[in-house]
Formats: C-alpha cells, structure tokens, sequence
C-alpha cells in the first residue's frame, strides 16, 4: 500500500499541499477545509511543523461506529451514512480529520494520485 | 464585469471613529490594473489629496493582494502594503511576504484601507468578517519581533501579524513593517506611516477562500506551470543560496559596493559569502504559495535570521569595512526587530562613516566599526543621541552636514546595493523608479552585467531596455508575483490571470497594464510636484570612476545620464521635464 511521507527538511511551508488538496475536493481554494494541514512557524527563535496528513494507519475505520470508512488501497467513508460524531477525528493520531456540517472529511490520497504530492515543489511530501 | 479570483470587497478602517465598512472592489480599475501594486497606486491617485503630510491622519495605508492570492498560482503569496512616503513624498508601494496576503485573502478582502489615526497605540484585529480594535499599551516600545510574539502566542500561529518597531512608533522615515518575523515592507518609511497612526500591529486570520473557473482543469494546467517553468535552474538557485547567490555575481561584475560606494569590488568576499553564512542553517522557508522557497533561516554565533538577503550583506559587510559574517547577521537581526529598513539604515550609517573618514563631520564611526553600527542602529529608531541625526536620512544629513557629493540617494530614498557605474543602467532605473532608488523596479543588472546582453558602460539603449524590464516588474508586481520567478513572461501571465478570473486576456494587455502602473505612479508624483530635476544621480558617480574590478575605470558622465533619461521620457511619451501630457494623465 503506498501512503504519504513527509520529510520535514524540504518542507518551505508554502501550504500549496492544502490548496490544491481543497481545489480538488471543495471546489474552491479553501485550506481550513482540506484534508492535509502542513504549515511551518517560527516559536522562540525556532522553526518549527505542524504535519498533519494522513498516514492511512486505519485507526479511523476501525473506530467508525456506523462502520461508514473503509480501508483498502485508500479511505472511503461513505457519507450516506456518516453521523458526524467525530470519534474518528478524536481517535486520529495524525489529527488531519475534519468534521464539517456532521460528515467526516478524510483524505483518500485522490484515489492513490494525491494532488499534494504532484504540487509539492520541493518534494517534501511523497507517495511510496 | 466580475471576475473570479477576487473576493470583489474593500475593507476600510477608520482608525480615528474605530469603525470598519466593507465595500465592493472597483472592478473597473481591476481590469486596468489588475491587482496589488497598481490598483494600490490608483485608489491612492483617487483618494489621497495632493499635498497632505505623509505623517498626517489625511495618509491611508492600503494593504493589496490580487486575483492570484490565495490559489496554487507559483509565487503568489505575496502583498503589497502602500501609501505617501515620508521619506521621499512620493507614491510608495512595498512588497512583503510571508502568509499575511493570503490571511487578507481568505479572510475575505482584495484590499484593506486604514484611515485615520487611533487616539492611543493600539492594533487592528481581523477576524473573516469581524474587525475589533484592541490596545496596544503592553506593546507599544517593543521591538517588532517581540510585539509579534506576544501576539502569536495570544492568538496562535494560525494568525499573520504585521508589526512595526520602535522605529515606526518615532516616525523614523526609514522604517518597515515586518511579518512573520523576519519578512519585511521595508522600504519609504512605510513603518512611520502605520507608527503615525498610532497602529502597532494587524493580526489577521482567514478561514474563507478563493473560486476560480473549472478549478479542477485549473489546478492541473498549474501544477504543470509549476513543473515546467518555475521548477527550472534559472529559478531554483534561489532556493539553495537565496540572494546570497548574488554576491559573487556581484562582485565578479564590479558592482558590489564597498566603504560607502567608493569602489565596486571587495577581494575579501568570501569571508562573508553565502557558503560561509549557510554553514548557521538551520531551516528553509518560503511564503505561502511559494514554489521556490528563498528564505535560509540561519544563526551564527547569538545572532538569527531570515536571510541575510544580498542587500543587507552588502549594505553591513563590505559597503561599511565589515567582513564579519555574524556582525552581517546581527545588523540583519537588530534591524528588523528596532523595525528599520536594512538598506536605508544601512547607507546613512556607511555615509557617516565616510564623513568621520574624511574629517567632514565626526559621527564617532569608521569603516569596520561592526558593533558600534549595530549600537547605531538602536539609537537610530530612538531617536537618542547621535541616532536622531541619521534618523533624518542621508539626503537630509548631506544637507546639515555636507557629503551631498557620496549621499547615495533618489528623493531621498538611499541606494540600494548594486553599483551603477558598472551597470549604467541602473543609474537610470533608481533615477525613474517611482519611490526614489529601488532596485526592484527594473533590475539593470540582471542584462547588463549578469546575462552580459547588453554592454554594461554605455548610455545606448538604456532608456528602451530601463523601460521594458519596468514594465515587466509593473504587470508582474500587479498581480503579486514574487520576482523570483524570473521566466515567467506575458503569455504565461495572461494565461494564469485567465484561468483564475475567467476573463480572457492576452499578452497586450499584460504590456499595457504594465505601462499603465507605471504612469499612474508617475502621475501621482507629478502631482506632488516631482520633475526631471528629482530624476538623479549621486554625484559621485559622475565625478570619481572606480578603482579596481570588472569596471575599474569607469565613471558615468553627467551628458551620458541625461541621454538615458531623455530616452526614457521618450518611450514614455513625456516631455523632456518628465511630465506626463494631460492625454496621458486622462487615460489613466
């Protein structure tokens, strides 16, 4: 299964990751709603990431308690039946979930072509 | 029309009543200028009186993204952040980076006007559509970096600041505006602006967004603009050296200035050069949206910044006798946070040096004296002993003290650090650029000296060539792209700005937007009074040629400039005062 990395190092913090992840996803370039949230700052004379993207552990299907979100080479939730009750987003270690007007958002790596990946100028993120 | 990609809204600020209004985007002078830089300069052109103090509550700091804010498009994190200069009273729009455009943008303006002053210090808190006005008295002296760390630390780092320094709260005429620590509006005295009227920070957050056409197609074209044009070497440099890069260029051509402008090249340059400071890396960082990411963040010995940019290198180490990389950082660092511009803090303090040298005025520094430039720098946006002197500026001291020969400035904006007499022109483009000596307005050095197009040392062409690298950085600054991205050409530019508004527009008007910027500065500035007799060249390179480098020898005769100058207004359609005809003036 290949999964998102994430090599901070090359990381500028551009946020082009979130901005694309949104265009595709939402319609509109709208990072608060993407399913990826990198971004880097200075604290106390130091830079420091904040790298929440999905690492497809699963964590998250196997707490859904409607049993909307599957894993197979990606995520699907099926929002047809998504209660929005957050405890995916409570139980995800990498706290990249979302929920927005009671439905989960979670990334499924486009579909195993992330978007995020192919824009990351510096390669910081890849798909392997 | 409307046009995707903007938000179609103004934010404007009355500081003085502390009320806010929200008004629609004049998008006719949208599709004139486009965006950031020119539809900055033309609400200014509209709304400010001619005449009023630039220190005056009559001033408006106008903050202004563009259409490509806040999308994918490369090198678009960018904003402009403009007003009347104090410094020099002409038009003065800056560029600063950092995340705080995209903030505005996503919080759901084109543009943000403050007006007015607050009766006390306070700042402007910008929530989506919220604006709540807060006090500033714990802040009010601090430096600029730690205004903005109480204010992360109060908010989170989801939050931009914009922050000024003692500098701007004293009225300082060379002082910034900094983001994100260590980006800055440097130039113009912008920093007074905000200071004179009692603002000591923005805080801004955004949680809004940006529609274009057929998002999903756009994203995809951008994506390949990213691979194809901005990922290639002629930009990439950028990334593994920053402007660092420049300095052997710099100096193999013979314009890297040394003790104050006296001689273009320094044999001891790899002292301080980018391989010596990049060993105190300790990060990258970009802008938002960036695709190249310039920004070396950097600490060697107690000293920390972002940077150093080639300008603050050159202005702190061999334009002043320095050699010291760490002193270089700290005069970067002390900088930033006192909230003065680098460059023009930089020129009056190796100015006074001269002065000391020569017996003129003894301003108690030399060349090499490191620490005492960085004690200097304190002093200076305090405004506290022999600080309130340089504070004044260069032009201003010259004309105290004398010096006015080696004061190396236009309308009183000091010199940037790229020697004219070995890039002739450049001593036209600080001469005609809308704000006084910038070198960001067309960049002579890139085809004269850097590329080698053109001969470097002669006046011919130069009016032709000044005028088509300025209407380049007019369209490209217009729609706040970052310089950086130095392919990009009209086709690309009118394709992108296509996408993203869904109005078709074609390379024409890309050139004519750009000639458009450039007139309406230069009608701003006439009528604040400014002629060819403000289009100059320090004396000095006229009276003394270099001594040693690629251009040893080499002076620029007085007739030579006053050429270039003549067929600069030639291009223009001005007359040969520099003033814009009333046809010109009406189509604006």
């Amino acid at each position: 299964m290949k999964r998102l990395k994430f090599a901070k190092e090359k990381c500028i913090g551009c946020q082009l990751c979130a901005q694309v992840c949104s265009g595709m996803k939402e319609g509109a370039y709208i990072p608060s709603k993407a399913r990826i949230d990198i971004e880097t700052y200075y604290d106390n004379g130091n830079l420091k990431y904040k790298d929440s993207y999905c690492i497809l552990c699963g964590i998250c299907a196997k707490a859904c308690p409607v049993q909307c979100i599957t894993l197979d080479e990606y995520l699907t939730v099926d929002w047809s039946r998504c209660i929005g009750c957050g405890t995916c987003q409570a139980k995800c270690p990498k706290k990249v979930i979302k929920i927005i007007d009671e439905k989960a958002y979670i990334c499924d790596t486009c579909q195993g072509n992330p978007t995020c990946v192919q824009i990351c100028p510096q390669h910081a993120l890849t798909f392997e | 029309m409307t046009m995707l990609g903007y938000k179609n809204c103004v934010l404007r600020v009355d500081l003085t009543m502390k009320g806010a209004t929200m008004e629609p985007l004049r998008m006719d002078w949208a599709e004139k200028y486009i965006g950031s830089k020119g539809l900055a300069i033309k609400y200014l052109y509209e709304e400010l009186k001619p005449g009023i103090d630039a220190l005056g509550p009559e001033n408006k700091l106008m903050f202004t993204n563009g259409p490509f804010t806040g999308t994918p498009v490369p090198c678009s994190g960018k904003l402009s952040v403009a007003a009347k200069s104090p410094a020099t009273g002409t038009i003065n729009d800056c560029s600063i980076g950092g995340h705080a455009g995209i903030q505005i943008k996503y919080a759901g303006y084109d543009a943000i006007i403050f007006e007015g002053k607050l009766k006390e210090p306070g700042y402007v808190l910008i929530e989506d559509g919220k604006v709540a006005f807060k006090d500033a008295s714990d802040l009010w002296g601090l430096g600029s970096h730690e205004a903005e760390k109480i204010l992360a630390d109060r908010y989170g780092h989801d939050y931009s600041v914009m922050s000024i320094g003692p500098a701007g709260e004293n009225l300082v005429t060379m002082s910034c505006i900094n983001s994100d620590y260590y980006r800055q509006a440097g130039r113009g005295g912008i920093g007074a602006v905000m200071g004179s009227k009692n603002l000591k920070a923005i805080v801004v957050r955004g949680t809004g967004g940006v529609e274009v056409p057929n998002i999903v197609e756009a994203t995809k074209r951008i994506i390949e603009i990213m691979q194809q044009d901005v990922l290639q070497e002629d930009n990439t440099f950028i990334f593994d050296y920053g402007t660092t890069a420049f300095l052997e260029a710099c100096n193999d051509g013979g314009i890297l200035p040394v003790n104050n402008f006296q001689d273009a090249t320094d044999e001891k340059w790899v002292e301080y050069n980018g391989d010596v400071l990049l060993q105190g890396k300790k990060g990258k960082r970009g802008c938002g949206s960036c695709g190249l990411g310039c920004g070396n963040f950097l600490q060697i010995g107690d000293a920390i910044c972002e940077g150093p940019e080639y300008e603050s290198i050159a202005v702190a180490g061999p334009n002043a006798g320095v050699r010291d990389p760490e002193a270089i950082v700290k005069f970067n660092q002390v900088a930033d946070n006192m909230g003065l511009d680098t460059i023009s803090a930089g020129d009056v303090i190796i100015w006074a040096m001269e002065m000391t040298e020569k017996g003129i005025h003894d301003f108690g520094i030399r060349f090499g004296e490191a620490d005492k430039m960085i004690q200097y720098l304190e002093l200076m946006a305090k405004r506290e002993g022999i600080g309130a002197d340089l504070a004044l500026g260069v032009k201003a001291c010259a004309a105290k003290y004398g010096g006015e020969d080696f004061a190396m400035h236009v309308k009183g904006l000091e010199y940037p650090q790229y020697e004219p007499r070995g890039s002739w022109g450049m001593s036209l483009a600080y001469a005609v650029s809308d704000r006084g000596a910038c070198h960001m307005r067309a960049y002579a050095p890139n085809v004269e000296v850097f590329a080698a197009a053109v001969p470097p040392y002669t006046a011919e062409g130069k009016g032709q060539m000044v005028y088509e690298l300025a209407e380049s950085n007019a369209v490209k600054f217009s729609l706040c792209i970052c310089d950086f991205w130095g392919t990009l050409n009209y086709e690309t530019m009118a394709e992108l700005l296509t996408i993203v508004t869904g109005r078709t527009w074609t390379v024409e008007e890309m050139s004519e937007v750009g000639r458009r910027v450039i007139n309406v500065a230069r009608a701003f500035n006439q009528r604040e009074g400014f002629n060819r007799k403000d289009d100059t060249m320090p004396k000095r390179l006229a009276k003394e040629a270099l001594k040693s480098g690629a251009a040893a020898g080499q002076s620029i005769p007085q007739e030579a400039f006053e050429d270039m100058l003549d067929q600069y207004y030639d291009v223009l359609g001005w007359d040969r005062n520099g003033m814009m005809p009333d046809e010109l003036i009406c189509q604006l």
